[in-house]
């Protein structure tokens, strides 16, 4: 049987018969830059920083995420307010070593730090990857305007 | 003798024009057996990469290897395109053959062997262990499948009684394409033509899983492209000789009446064989290097032993 099999070349066969087949079936190629999927709604991508309504910060710099976070991403600048509160000066996100675990989020108490489903943010150099304030707080804004789309 | 210049530079364009549609359908051919498109960006469907690929490699830096053999390495390439368009000369297609010539099979046989001292060279002039490496299982590859593939020929030869192409397509008109005598000889000729003109099942030489890119590990820009152009030549000239040699070269209906049709018909039959390269590419792993061996020397050379007394007793009896 086995010695039949061989002379016919019956397994060559086979999978060339596969092959075949596949060739006439429609490709899953998705053209990434041309084409994208969108990222899941759980996604996590680069951090942003929400806003209150009025505009003001959410964040009370209580440096919760910057002690969950496994490697040491985030780093935070506060001073003390005219009305005796911590105020925020600086936040900084390193990119370069985030690991994007989400762990930040989980922590914070005040729901400030989210995490956006943008993931394309490559720069030429490594310090456009440290994000600062500002930038937090524009992709604060896209972030909230995706979760009022969302609702 | 203007007819033969004509028929030369014919064959002579054929080849070099066919080989970028070609390997632009390889790639095609290739993706879409692994479920995905192939080139689609530059042009409709991609139908341009061979061009942008062209202009790439033309601008791409030449570059020579410290403490290579520098005669040898930059002969290597151009022997590799010299020897395949030495054998496309004596190939017929249809009424057009640029070189009439009494022992044509042999003369193709020995041209497409000596192609492979290409790839030695290269190898062996690259100063890289790599591609020294692809040197010498392309040298042991020869002595593989040369036996085989001669013994293989030889029985289609013993059963036309010739090595000219005109003959050997005028008796199969007479008596039936070659493959309903031959099938034996028809399947040895397709395995060893893969070792031939080094592609996967047998793309030993070139190994690029185990020696980054075997014998061109060191070429780059022309001089890289003009392997390729070597190889697909080399592809296009062994796809003509088989279905010269087994499925009727230019005869079928009509062919004896328009020449022409004739010609069609072949290139139909050569491209299927050529699409046969491409579907083996996609559905079988290399061959380990034993195992190639021991392919060709212990089970093929044998068969195509036997084989021969076949072909004896078939040309004793259709005569």
């Amino acid at each position: 049987m086995n010695v039949i099999k061989k002379v016919a070349l019956v397994d060559l066969l086979k999978g060339m018969s596969i092959t075949l087949k596949t060739m006439f079936k429609p490709t899953v190629t998705v053209h990434y830059p041309f084409e994208k999927v969108p990222p899941r709604e759980r996604f996590r991508g680069i951090h942003a920083l929400k806003l209150n309504p009025d505009g003001s910060y959410r964040c009370e710099a209580c440096y919760l995420c910057a002690e969950m976070c496994p490697s040491n991403v985030i780093d935070m600048e506060m001073t003390e307010g005219k009305d005796g509160k911590k105020e925020l000066v600086d936040f900084t996100v390193d990119l370069t070593r985030c690991l994007f675990c989400g762990l930040c989020v989980e922590a914070c108490p005040r729901d400030a730090i989210v995490m956006t489903d943008i993931y394309e943010f490559s720069q030429y150099s490594v310090d456009k990857l440290i994000l600062h304030k500002e930038d937090l707080m524009e992709l604060g804004r896209y972030y909230q305007e995706w979760e009022r789309k969302r609702r | 003798m203007t007819e033969n210049l004509l028929s030369m530079a014919f064959i002579v364009g054929l080849m070099l024009v066919a080989v970028p549609p070609i390997t632009y359908l390889e790639r095609k051919v290739l993706g879409h057996m692994q479920q995905r498109p192939g080139p689609m960006v530059v042009g409709f469907h991609g139908i341009l990469q061979p061009l942008a690929d062209a202009i790439k490699l033309i601008f791409k830096e030449d570059i020579i290897p410290k403490g290579a053999d520098r005669l040898l390495f930059m002969f290597a390439p151009s022997f590799s395109v010299f020897a395949a368009l030495l054998a496309a000369s004596v190939v017929p297609i249809g009424f057009i053959q640029a070189v009439p010539m009494k022992s044509a099979l042999l003369f193709v046989m020995a041209m497409s062997a000596i192609s492979i001292y290409a790839l030695i060279l290269a190898g062996y002039s690259s100063n890289d262990k790599y591609s020294f490496l692809a040197g010498m299982r392309a040298a042991a590859q020869v002595l593989g499948y040369e036996l085989p593939l001669g013994f293989a020929i030889m029985a289609a030869v013993i059963l036309y009684g010739s090595f000219d192409f005109n003959e050997i397509v005028k008796w199969q008109s007479q008596h039936g394409w070659g493959i309903l005598y031959q099938p034996i000889a028809f399947l040895l000729f397709l395995f060893v033509m893969a070792a031939e003109v080094g592609r996967p099942p047998f793309d030993l030489p070139e190994g690029e899983s185990e020696l980054v890119g075997g014998f061109h590990t060191e070429y780059s820009g022309m001089r890289f492209a003009a392997f390729f152009f070597g190889e697909y030549i080399n592809i296009i000239v062994l796809s003509l000789v088989v279905s010269l040699l087994f499925l009727g070269g230019w005869s079928g209906p009509l062919a004896d009446k328009y020449p022409v049709l004739g010609v069609l018909y072949h290139l139909g039959k050569a491209a299927f064989f050529i699409f046969l390269t491409f579907w083996l590419r996609a559905t079988f792993p290399r061959y380990r290097f034993d195992q190639m061996l021991s392919i060709m020397w212990k089970i093929l050379l044998p068969i195509s032993i036997l084989n021969l007394f076949v072909a004896a007793a078939e040309a004793l009896l259709v005569g």
